[in-house]
């Protein structure tokens, strides 16, 4: 009962999430493209900006793309979702369903975004001869900060509900944190810049096993184990008590 | 046995509960008093049973959908209880969810996701659903590029085949019968929401279309600012609401 429930939910989710993906470049001339023109540029715009950072961090412009690519699934997903329950009111008031796939198929469409990005950085990695072992691990962190995500996004969809402009006002926020994490400069583990930033935990985690190819320290998985659930039992328990009420509001 | 039973249930809406900044929410917490409160239903009860077709009328506003929503559980309630014994499906119009910029297939995949059809199953009837509308030369097509007409039968084919094989035990239909298609799909449509109305279901049908209320209906509820003002046989129903607003 309980797996079937998971795989109806899992199931509208992705299908979702697929239809979103293949509208959001919809129209445009280079179409599924932008999926990879948008990181890219930005990447090369911070590479330039950054280059006096090749000679201090090493394999910089991997360290600069995955940091990036890890930041962007955080950003757009948690964004996007803010407005994920309101944008379906059409769903919402029409047709008895779940309201969780409205959530979670806007995580999986940017995480669809996210694996276009992986093997661009995979391609770099083999043109900066980094070994690739690390990257086939890559996706069980991938789970924990989409699980990480997931909680956020489920609390800002039902706060989006009653508050419109949670949009903004978190857009701004995810811009300030953009500074506050170690994505093109470098932080030490014990500086309180990198413990009160749980995504510093994720993309460090990430550094460690994609391009150094160990294994994180156990403290650090440990941390980015309990940020994951927390932040999805904070996520959902906001979730869970404001759902009853969301066909009224929207 | 019965299938719905709704027992003195009431609902009250908050007119501008939508706050639509940070700063209305603010200042409408300094103001609670401003809010406008009205009851969309007022102790309402009726019970359906198994297999039986009412039929719900009554003017824009008199409480219709809501009755709907919350008996499917869409809309909480403030007091009363609502019983439901078995699978139910609501519809309110055709077409739940269409994407204008996909193609016909990729949105009846949608639909079918949307009412809780595997993939498999919505293969299995994606054919016919394309023969029964008619569309099988615009199936790839992206919708926005067809008439509307032929968006109002594919819509209704989709809606009405996905609800069939769902094989639900009560169906609550909210002005889904106003197909918008040409005169021989609407033939083709109503003998096929018979079938559905008539498959032994028990069915809640809201409508403005009094002519559907007394074929497909076996009791009426007349509502009015949410309450019910009569309830009985759909021909005097029908006929009094019909005196009283026509």
């Amino acid at each position: 009962m309980f797996l079937e429930h998971c795989r109806s939910i899992l199931g509208l989710s992705l299908s979702l999430a697929k239809v979103n993906f293949k509208l959001r470049n919809e129209g445009t001339y280079l179409g599924m493209l932008w999926y990879l023109l948008e990181p890219l540029l930005m990447f090369l715009l911070l590479l330039y900006i950054f280059s006096s950072r090749m000679n201090e961090i090493k394999h910089y412009p991997v360290y600069l793309l995955l940091g990036l690519i890890m930041y962007n699934l955080f950003s757009s997903s948690t964004i996007h979702s803010a407005r994920a329950i309101v944008d379906n009111a059409a769903f919402i008031k029409s047709i008895k369903m779940r309201y969780e796939p409205l959530v979670l198929s806007v995580v999986l469409q940017f995480i669809f975004t996210h694996l276009f990005e992986i093997a661009v950085l995979a391609i770099f990695m083999i043109y900066f001869k980094i070994s690739l072992v690390g990257l086939i691990f890559y996706p069980v962190l991938l789970i924990f900060y989409g699980i990480f995500i997931c909680g956020i996004s489920f609390a800002l969809a039902a706060i989006g509900v009653r508050i419109n402009d949670i949009t903004n006002v978190w857009r701004v926020l995810v811009s300030l944190m953009w500074f506050a994490t170690p994505i093109f400069y470098f932080i030490k583990e014990d500086s309180k810049q990198f413990l009160l930033n749980p995504i510093a935990h994720f993309i460090l985690a990430a550094r460690d096993l994609v391009i150094t190819g160990r294994i994180p320290p156990f403290w650090l998985i440990i941390d980015v184990v309990i940020l994951s659930f927390v932040s999805l039992a904070v996520g959902m328990t906001i979730f869970n008590l404001s759902k009853n009420k969301f066909a009224e509001f929207v | 046995m019965e299938r719905i039973i709704v027992d003195k249930i009431c609902k009250q809406f908050t007119l501008d509960a939508k706050n639509n900044s940070a700063l209305e929410s603010a200042t409408s917490l300094l103001n609670r008093n401003i809010k406008r409160r009205f009851w969309a239903l007022k102790d309402i009860s009726f019970k359906a049973q198994d297999g039986e077709n009412i039929g719900i009328i009554g003017s824009n506003g008199s409480g219709k959908s809501t009755l709907l929503r919350a008996t499917a559980g869409i809309y909480t309630i403030d007091s009363g209880r609502i019983g439901i014994k078995g699978k139910i499906v609501y519809l309110d119009g055709l077409a739940p969810g269409l994407k204008r910029k996909l193609t016909v297939r990729e949105n009846i995949y949608l639909m079918g996701s949307l009412l809780n059809l595997g993939h498999n199953d919505i293969t299995n009837k994606l054919n016919t659903i394309i023969e029964f509308c008619g569309v099988e030369e615009f199936v790839d097509t992206k919708v926005f590029q067809l008439s509307s007409g032929m968006i109002a039968r594919f819509a209704f084919s989709a809606t009405v085949h996905f609800v069939k094989h769902y094989n639900p035990d009560i169906i609550l239909l909210d002005e889904v019968f106003g197909a918008g298609a040409d005169a021989d799909f609407q033939k083709k449509a109503i003998r096929k929401m018979e079938e559905l109305v008539k498959c032994g279901a028990t069915v809640l049908l809201a409508s403005h279309d009094l002519n559907l209320i007394k074929i497909y209906c076996s009791r009426a509820l007349w509502m009015e600012k949410g309450e019910i003002l009569r309830e009985g046989e759909p021909q005097g129903v029908c006929d009094a609401y019909a005196a009283l607003t026509l």
